[in-house]
């Protein structure tokens, strides 16, 4: 049921999502074409190239634009299709499916991590198309075989594995990111009026709440802090870098545990669709 | 066929009266198959278990037989739509005869202004 | 077993009581109307049975289990509002039935709504109200449920729609199943119901056959209904 869910969900998703990438790399080679266009000498008519002049410049703003856009329209649908799909009218339809409030949540977790993903590499693919030339190919081939044989012998780690590990941590910190706004949500549609205003309340709470009890945590651990100072004066690079990124990745996992067990009981014990 | 319904009376025996009123009008004729309950219902605009327990007394009083897997077939015993269409005239007459009382007529006058307006005919 | 069961049913949003203390028991195979005012309880007794909200006390029973997953299976839900995401075309919302539900009969959606002249292509968002409703009405009673929860399902039509609903939900109706329909139109739904449960302020206070409330007052449903409401 998971993946149908999921299906459905990618099917919502990607009619909004799937457009806005492909504009963002078609206004990258837009954005190459003109950045090459104002760096050549005038030659046509002052009028005409004045007016492709501006032109140059709004397509680059806009593929500036376009960079943040993805991302800042794949948080906007992942507190959307959360807020008006689960709790708004069409909550009528997913919760009277025949599945779990796990798989409802898992299978918008699960899509917008995806998305996030999906604008990240977009991104990069964008920042390419605008650099990408016979001679940065050229470079680049000489570059990175330095570049990984630098960063393996001072960490004395393999690349690969770093990679990995930076990449389940952002894995986490996105699924903790939706948690973030999926909890409130919960807990403030769970009373009978004023829900997107204790909502928006609730958001504020938890991350006052979350702040605070870092605080605490790191107060209370200085002992701990001494021992974990020592640990990365006397372990070699390799390990302190290996250490950071799974304490990270703890982290996230707890507070995203919690977080997780809020929205869960919120929407099983105390639902309250109108 | 239009299906009209009383507010004052129980439907299934409104569907009852009117099924009879169909095979004594020669409507239904003997031997012939009714459509299914759902679809019966359906032209009724009635709830499909009303309608099971209106043909159900149906098939109790000998008008309507059903077989197995062929159906429900209007009865084939001409005895016993004879004596439902005299019930429903006894009916009739009783409605008729009431109505007179009322207007204070002693039956022999009934009589005789019937058969009066029967040569008018 | 009977398909639904409350027992104490309170239900209160703040300090006003929406459903105070109801007790009822349908039982399998009857079209039952839940008969009342508006704001009675009707919508909050049927979301209930869905577990779209859950009781303050006392408890509620689909087919012997509280509302979740496996009474969700058997339960087909007609809200009272369209609650169908409206860029979903009637093709996809086909597919979306027939993914969750097992007992989805797409041969049968699919002549409703060609009957309606419906095509598959077509977004929700682009049909009338009307059309939406019937869409929603014909996807619910395309599953072979044992128990159908519509509520108002004629509430605010016109005749002919009336008629179209009505004729759909006997035609769909399969005499093991049970179908509760809420609505404020009595005269409308009266002749299609087995059962009535009268409910005003939170509570049932009668319920009854249809046939039994004519043959003892010797009145209709709605004539009665009136009667008791008139204060």
């Amino acid at each position: 049921m998971l993946r149908k869910l999921m299906k459905h969900e990618l099917r919502a998703t990607a009619r909004l999502m799937l457009p806005l990438y492909l504009v963002v790399l078609l206004l990258s080679v837009g954005a190459r074409f003109s950045t090459a266009w104002l760096d050549t000498t005038p030659t046509l008519s002052p009028v005409l190239e004045k007016l492709l002049n501006l032109v140059s410049i709004l397509v680059v703003m806009g593929f500036v634009v376009g960079l943040i856009a993805v991302f800042a329209v794949a948080l906007v649908l992942m507190i959307q299709r959360f807020r008006s799909n689960l709790l708004g009218d069409e909550g009528y339809v997913m919760f009277t499916l025949p599945v779990s409030p796990h798989q409802l949540v898992w299978s918008k977790l699960l899509i917008s991590t995806l998305w996030f993903a999906g604008a990240a590499i977009v991104d990069i693919l964008a920042l390419l198309l605008l650099v990408v030339n016979q001679s940065f190919l050229s470079d680049l081939q000489e570059l990175l075989p330095r570049l990984m044989e630098r960063f393996n012998s001072y960490y004395a780690a393999h690349s690969v594995l770093v990679a990995a590990e930076v990449i389940l941590l952002c894995v986490v910190v996105a699924i903790n990111l939706c948690l973030e706004f999926y909890a409130p949500l919960s807990i403030g549609h769970s009373f009978d009026r004023h829900k997107m205003l204790l909502s928006v309340v609730f958001f504020f709470v938890i991350q006052i709440a979350s702040q605070m009890v870092g605080g605490i945590l790191l107060f209370a651990s200085t002992p701990t802090l001494d021992a974990a100072n020592h640990f990365m004066n006397t372990q070699p690079p390799e390990m302190v870098l290996h250490a950071a990124l799974w304490f990270s990745i703890l982290v996230s996992l707890v507070y995203s545990a919690v977080l997780y067990v809020i929205n869960h009981v919120m929407l099983s014990k105390k639902l309250n669709l109108e | 066929m239009p299906w009209e319904f009383r507010t004052d009376v129980p439907i299934y025996t409104q569907l009852i009266a009117q099924i009879q009123q169909q095979i004594v009008t020669g409507q239904l004729t003997p031997g012939d198959r009714l459509p299914s309950v759902r679809d019966l219902a359906t032209q009724a605009g009635v709830n499909p278990n009303t309608m099971q327990r209106a043909l159900t007394e149906l098939e109790r009083l000998g008008l309507v037989r059903s077989q197995r897997t062929a159906g429900r077939f209007v009865t084939e015993d001409e005895t016993v739509i004879r004596a439902l269409k005299e019930d429903l005239a006894r009916t009739q007459i009783r409605d008729f005869l009431a109505g007179m009382a009322q207007l204070g007529f002693p039956l022999e006058e009934i009589v005789s202004l019937i058969q009066k307006e029967g040569e008018n005919l | 077993m009977s398909i639904l069961e409350c027992r104490g049913l309170v239900k209160r949003f703040g300090a006003t009581p929406a459903l105070a203390g109801v007790d009822l028991t349908i039982e399998p195979g009857r079209i039952v109307g839940l008969l009342g005012p508006n704001g009675s309880g009707k919508t909050t007794l049927i979301k209930l049975a869905n577990g779209l909200l859950v009781p303050t006390a006392g408890e509620i029973l689909v087919d012997g289990k509280a509302p979740g997953r496996e009474s969700h299976a058997i339960v087909s839900y007609l809200p009272e509002r369209n609650s169908l995401p409206l860029w979903m075309t009637i093709q996809q919302l086909q597919d979306f039935y027939a993914d969750f539900y097992a007992d989805f009969q797409r041969d049968r959606s699919e002549e409703m709504l060609d009957r309606l002249e419906l095509h598959p292509t077509h977004k929700l968002k682009q049909l009338s109200k009307g059309n939406r409703e019937k869409v929603q009405l014909i996807l619910a009673m395309s599953r072979q449920a044992k128990l159908y929860l519509l509520d108002e399902p004629i509430g605010g039509v016109d005749p002919a729609a009336r008629d179209y609903i009505l004729d759909t939900i006997i035609r769909n109706y399969n005499p093991e199943a049970s179908v509760i329909i809420s609505t404020h139109l009595i005269a409308d739904v009266e002749k299609v119901l087995d059962e009535v449960v009268f409910i005003d302020r939170g509570q049932i206070f009668f319920q009854s056959s249809v046939d039994q409330i004519r043959e003892e007052k010797g009145k209709s449903v709605d004539a009665l209904f009136r009667e008791v409401y008139r204060c």
